[in-house]
Parts: structure tokens; sequence; C-alpha cells
């Protein structure tokens, strides 16, 4: 038993159990009914008795013997056998319990006492009218008791009460209908509850993941039960203070790398005044270095991915132009695209993940393919190179900022660790995913896929 | 040239200087009052961020007196920021940290607009229409009339820009390189031809049959669709 048929929500675990506790229930009391034997004295003293005893005494009263003969074979079933003797029953077994109930049921039937006789006795198939019942309902000989009153005639007439079984059919599926109709009831109004319950953690878990994978803050609405309104609370309250903290850090960040916007300015003005122009050129790099690493910054922590509106562009020139830039300083890079693919995306922050990719495609390999197909639920720009690659338990921690994995970086071009980072987050931006692979033979394959959703 | 901050102010104006052109320096909005009325200014370069009076009021102030060309610098690369400036009047707009060589080669763009062009076209923010396209020149786009925008390489977009500055004139690859020149993004000799074809491929319904960028005899280009100046 692998177990993954069992529901995974807290709704289908809860309505689960509660249909097995009912189907549990139902069980339980429909053995307890079933083994429920009335014994043959609680039968005798039962309201049926008497009344059974009441509805045929009557009719003998205008009926001669052959007559009565011929009523009671006639009006006789497997449960409710007559017969008429001269003499009360015999071979009956008279206790003090059958000679009380004797004198209860003349009572009843407003009889002077020495006409009712009544005793225990051993009854067999032949017996009354038991040749009508089938073979199931009974087991013979079966322990009875046999009623016998005299009537107005002189002649006796024996009742037989045999202990009351619990009939299977059709009372049982009677039974198991009815109850079945009210449990149904009581899950459909259970269900509802449980749903109450389950409603806000379901959107809690939404949230949480939400906040998990963007940082999306999403303050949630406090209902459910006390303990789940505690923990949403708290879970807005933290991710509050997560964000605010992520805010002031990300703000103090900016400002330093905002503030040094003025004195890079002046030192660059300062380079190109340089008169020996090794030494300028020298200095102009460095600074330039310095810029590009306060700009990324500044591009990584504002977040730009989100700020710009969604407009429709024409991907496959998008990627061409990004191409193209890298064509003119000199990089192989092969693009090509059959169709022309249309999209709904943030214009910027789309490229800059594209250029982000070529870019680190050119640091390290020199040249790259790039390609742009489209299915039925997404569109995937692929760019691959033959460099040196990345370990493949690498994959993850590449796409964090400020990770560097190379030795690349003490090169001039080295960057700032921040490349494919900023490329994730505009990917993420567009509800799209970024995934590193390993090519073949050597090198990497990066791969942004957007989801059609937001396709025209 | 107006900077609060002295840092910039001397070695730009000394680099400036160094370039060929004509400088003078204020700290701030009333320095530059006095200065404006003694010297004749064909360019103000002004920041936007300064103590007292700050770039966008002197920016608004010079354009209803004085119609002199300004070009704004910013510590702030934010949209918002550059559609205030250049709605205020300017005619355009850098930010820092910028190439001094970026500067030199926009105040030369700017001044020539200047003169070439009529008051009200020149002080429009750079947003044309020609043919079925719409172009800001501050966005590396051109959009369609179907409102599908298509991506320009920072090489095209240079070409797209300088073209539409001269429009109506042939420019030799020789002056498409030099008018290129200190941009951030260079054109190469070798690459202007190619260029062009993809530029054409994106603009032209028949890049084989050109109609809006035409190859003159001898080897120049020019750009001959008339251009509608949104302002």
């Amino acid at each position: 038993m692998t177990g993954h048929w069992r529901p995974q929500g807290i709704t289908g675990q809860m309505m689960a159990t509660l249909i097995a506790l009912l189907v549990l229930l139902l069980g339980i009391l429909t053995a307890l009914e079933y083994f429920e034997y009335d014994t043959v004295m609680d039968t005798a003293e039962g309201p049926l008795t008497v009344e059974r005893l009441r509805r045929i005494l009557p009719v003998f009263k205008n009926l001669d013997q052959t007559a009565a003969q011929t009523y009671v074979d006639n009006v006789g079933h497997c449960h409710d056998g007559y017969t008429l003797s001269p003499q009360p029953h015999q071979s009956i077994t008279v206790t003090a319990k059958t000679q009380s109930l004797a004198y209860k049921l003349a009572n009843q039937l407003s009889l002077s006492p020495d006409k009712v006789s009544l005793g225990f006795a051993l009854l067999h198939r032949t017996d009354f009218a038991y040749k009508q019942c089938s073979a199931e309902e009974m087991a013979f000989p079966v322990d009875g008791i046999v009623i016998s009153i005299e009537l107005t005639s002189g002649q006796w007439l024996n009742a037989e009460v045999h202990p009351h079984e619990w009939h299977l059919t059709p009372s049982l599926l009677d039974w198991i209908v009815r109850s079945t109709t009210a449990f149904v009831l009581v899950g459909i109004v259970a269900f509802f509850f449980v749903r109450r319950l389950s409603n806000p953690l379901k959107a809690l878990a939404n949230s949480a993941s939400a906040f998990a994978s963007g940082l999306q803050l999403r303050a949630l609405e406090e209902s459910g039960p006390r303990e789940v309104r505690q923990t949403i609370q708290a879970f807005n309250v933290m991710q509050r203070q997560v964000v605010d903290e992520m805010k002031r850090r990300n703000a103090t960040l900016a400002a330093i790398s905002h503030d040094l916007r003025s004195p890079l300015t002046a030192l660059r003005l300062k380079a190109e005044l340089v008169e020996d122009s090794k030494l300028r050129a020298d200095q102009i790099a460095s600074i330039d270095k310095m810029e590009r690493t306060t700009a990324t910054a500044l591009t990584f922590l504002k977040g730009e991915a989100r700020s710009e509106k969604r407009r429709l562009v024409d991907l496959g020139e998008l990627v061409a132009s990004e191409c193209d830039d890298f064509r003119e300083s000199g990089c192989a890079i092969t693009f090509d695209y059959p169709v022309r693919i249309t999209y709904r995306c943030r214009t910027e922050a789309l490229a800059r993940a594209v250029r982000n990719l070529i870019e680190n495609a050119a640091k390290y390999a020199g040249s790259a393919d790039v390609s742009i197909t489209a299915t039925d639920q997404a569109i995937e720009i692929t760019v691959s190179d033959h460099g040196p690659g990345i370990p493949a338990d690498q994959f993850d921690r590449a796409l964090l900022p400020f990770e560097r994995l190379s030795v690349a970086n003490d090169s001039p071009s080295g960057g700032f660790g921040l490349g494919l980072a900023i490329a994730k987050a505009s990917v993420a931006g567009h509800d799209g995913s970024l995934h590193l692979a390993a090519n073949q033979p050597s090198g990497l394959m990066a791969t942004i896929r957007l989801p059609l959703s937001s396709r025209d | 040239m107006i900077d609060d901050d002295l840092e910039i102010r001397q070695p730009l104006a000394a680099y400036l200087r160094k370039s060929g052109l004509r400088c003078t320096v204020a700290s701030g909005a009333a320095e530059m009052d006095r200065r404006l009325s003694a010297a004749g200014v064909d360019l103000i370069v002004l920041d936007v961020m300064m103590p007292g009076e700050d770039g966008f009021s002197i920016c608004r102030r010079l354009q209803e007196t004085a119609q002199i060309p300004i070009i704004l610098l910013t510590a702030l690369a934010d949209e918002t920021d550059r559609i205030v400036g250049l709605e205020l009047g300017a005619d355009d707009y850098l930010t820092k940290p910028f190439n001094p060589r970026e500067l030199l080669a926009r105040i030369k763009s700017v001044l020539r607009r200047s003169r070439m062009l009529p008051l009200r076209q020149r002080s429009s923010r750079g947003l044309v229409e020609f043919a079925r396209w719409r172009f800001d020149f501050s966005q590396r786009e051109i959009v369609g009339d179907d409102n599908i925008v298509i991506r320009l390489s920072s090489g095209e977009h240079l070409l797209l820009v300088s073209l539409i500055e001269h429009a109506g004139m042939t420019l030799s690859r020789d002056q498409l390189l030099n008018l290129t020149k200190g941009r951030e993004t260079q054109l190469y000799d070798r690459s202007i031809d190619n260029q062009v074809s993809r530029l054409r491929r994106k603009l032209e319904q028949d890049p084989k049959n050109p109609k809006i960028i035409l190859t003159e005899w001898g080897g120049g280009y020019q750009f001959a669709a008339p251009l509608d100046w949104l302002t």
C-alpha cells in the first residue's frame, strides 16, 4: 500500500476521517440491531402478541367447528400459525414466569385466568404453519411458547410464539438506506464546516508560497478558528517585518550606490583631463567598471522588473537586437527565428535578462547560440555556449545574487555576481523561470521560460 | 554649466574647454542669472538636484524668458524625471554618472538641432511619427500602428536618431560615424551598411525597395519619410 490514494488536502483528509467514522458508526449500529435477539419471552410479552390475539379471537365467536378449522388452516402463515384442539396444548413447560404472563394476557384480553394456558414448548417444522417458512428464515426445532385460549365453543385455540429474529429483508435494506441518507446529510453539512476551517488555511498556504517565491506582500484576512487566526496574524506580522527589513537593507545599499554617482562622475571627468593617454585609458577603464557595478547593483535593488509597464512586443526582434549589439563588439552569436512571436512583457526588463545571459556566454565562451521557440504553454529563449560551463551542483548557487563561481572575475570583464540574479528576477517578474543546464559536449545552457497566459 | 558640486563643475568645465567649447560655470541659480546676462550663451548644462532653486524650476523659468537649449543632468535614472524634464522644455537629459564624451556628443547634437530646426520642433520631446511608426528618441524601440513594440539594437537606435535629426539630408558613412562619435555605443565603418539593412528590415514594408531610408548615389543614406513631431 503506497498510500498515494489518500487525500492530501485538509478538507479531503477531514472529510475522509468523517466518512470513515460515519461508516463505522453505521456498521456498529447495524451490527447491534442485527444481533439483537428478542428472547421468546420478550416476544410473547410484547404488544404484538396481545394485538394478534385480540384480532383473531372475535372471529371464532360465530364459527362452528368445521368453519373454525377451515379458518385456522387458511389464516395461518409462517410467523402466525394456529391450531384448534379439544384440550389446551400438551407438552408445555409451565414456570412461574409463564404463569404470570398467562394472568397478564387473560387480564388484557378480559378473559378469566383459567381460560388461558401458557408454557414453553419445543416446536418442530411440522407444527403450526411452520411448513410455510423458508429454510433460511428459521432453524427447527425452535424453543417457543404456546398460548392456548379456550373459545366459547369449548375448543382451545393454540397460538405459537417463537423468538422474533431480526429479519434481513427488507427491513435491513430499509435501515441502511435511511441511515445512509441521514449520514449523507450530516456529511454535506460537515463539508461546509470543514471548508470554513480549511479555506483560511489554504489561503495561508498560498500566501506563504507566493511570499516565498517572490516576496510579494499579501496581507491575509484573519478568519477561521482561533488557532488558525493566530497563525494568520503571526504570518502577516512576520511577512511585514521581513519586507520592511529587506526594504531597509535595499534602501541602504541603493543609497550607497546612488551617492557614489557624483564622485564617480567627478572622477571620470578628472580622468579625461589626464595628459598621459595610457594612464587616462587605465583610469577610465577602472572608473567604468565601478560605474557598471553601481548601475547593476541599483538595477537589481530597484527591481526594475516590476515597475515597467507590459506591452506587446515582437520577441524575436527583441532577442535579435540584443544579439546584434554583441555581434557589433565582435562576438560570434547565432540566432534565427522562423516565426514571429509576440508577447506582452516589460521590454527593458526582458531585454536585460537576455542581454545578461548572452553577456555571460560572451564572457566565458566568446560565442553563443541563441534560439527562441514557442509551444502551446510557453515561450523559451535559450542561450547556450561551449565555454567551461558550471558544475551541475552549482546551478542553483549561480542564480543567487553576489555569487561568483569563476576565477574569471579577476579579469577586467569580471562581473559583480548579479547578472544571472537580475535575469532571474526579470523573468520571475513575468511569472516565468530561468533554468541552467549543461550544454553538450561542454558549456552552459540557460533557458528563459515565459508562460503563455499573458501572450496575445 | 550649472552644478552645485565643485568636484564636477571644475573638471567638466575644463574638459569642455579642452574640447574646444567656450564654457562659463555657475554654482546655483543666482550666479547663473548674473552670468547669463553678461555672456552670450548658446546652451545650458543644468544639474537638477541643487540646493535652493532646483534644476526643474530653473528650466521652467528659462523656458519662459530666454530661448536657450538646455541639457539636464541628474543622479536619478527615473523615467518620470526624464519626462518631467523634457516637458519643462529641456532638450536632452543625461543621468550621472555620465560619460563626458557622451555629454559632448549630446551638446553638439542639441546645438545642431537648435540651429537647424524651427523652435517649436526643437522643443518637442524627441517623439516623432513616420510611416506606420512612432519613435521616442530616448527609447531603444519603435512602436507600430498595431501597438507591437519592435526593439532596436543600440547601433540601429543611434543610426535612426542621426538619420532623423538630419532628415532630408544625405549622410555619408563618414558623416554617420562622425555623428555617433563619443556616444556610448559607436558605429563602426564596416557595420553601417549592416545596420542600415537591419533597420530597413524592421522599418520598411519591402526592404528591397526602401521608402524610408534611401540609398543615395555614392554610398550615402537619407531619411526620406515625412516626419510628424509630437509635442
